[in-house]
């Protein structure tokens, strides 16, 4: 993971990405105790992008791929770490990349998105494996609420909120 | 140690202690996969990339 990040840091010292975060699995982990993940997703800003309609994720698979990363569908292979590079592609992952916080691995420095904004998206997405991931935030106390309350409102996932409370947390305390 | 100490005494480890933890338990995931003893999932990987695009 640190080779990984260390060259998502180099690509960004290139100006081959804008700004980067941690999101999915490897993000919470920041915040929760550690579960199985077989991928790292990065949520990227390309400079390139601005004012153009199209965008391609292809100077950073060209990037690594020149560093030894293989390509695997949509995944690029960096050391062990499968890697998928993700465009934002609503305010709400636009904010999380924007407002993503500091930490480090190894004492290497990187971006995670915060807890309640992985919340968020989380909801957004709505498969099972994210509905598993927000109970484990919620059992861990490993969030604001307040804070988390008003990203859902800001950004329309207020009925989803409810729906998941009533689905999975029906009869117990926040 | 009950459940939720445990899980409170991992979480509480630096990122990169978790980051370890998080690559042994790939490495198992992989182990087991390899040794036929669970099926690799390339369905819920196409479509977890099909829900992420």
């Amino acid at each position: 993971m640190k080779a990984a990040i260390e060259l998502i840091n180099h690509m960004q010292a290139d100006g081959i990405i804008g700004n980067y975060a941690i999101g999915g699995a490897v993000g919470a982990t920041f915040y929760l105790a550690p579960a199985a993940t077989v991928d790292l997703d990065v949520f990227v800003t390309l400079p390139s992008a601005s004012g153009t309609p199209l965008v391609s994720l292809s100077p950073i698979y060209e990037f690594l791929k020149s560093r030894g990363g293989k390509v695997q569908d949509e995944y690029i292979l960096v050391g062990d770490w499968p890697i998928q590079f993700l465009l934002p592609n609503n305010a709400l992952e636009e904010e999380a990349l924007r407002e993503a916080v500091f930490a480090t691995v190894e004492g290497v420095a990187t971006r995670v998105m915060t807890a309640e904004h992985l919340i968020a998206i989380a909801l957004k997405t709505g498969r099972a494996k994210d509905h598993i991931r927000i109970l484990q935030f919620i059992e861990q106390v490993a969030y604001d609420p307040a804070r988390l309350s008003d990203i859902i409102e800001r950004h329309g996932l207020s009925a989803q909120w409810t729906q998941f409370k009533n689905r999975f947390l029906e009869g117990r305390n926040e | 140690m009950s459940k939720p100490k445990l899980q409170a005494r991992l979480a509480s480890l630096s990122f990169s202690e978790k980051i370890k933890i998080l690559e042994k338990l790939r490495d198992r995931e992989k182990s087991i996969a390899a040794a036929g003893l669970r099926r690799e999932k390339p369905d819920n990987v196409t479509n977890e990339r099909k829900a992420k695009a």
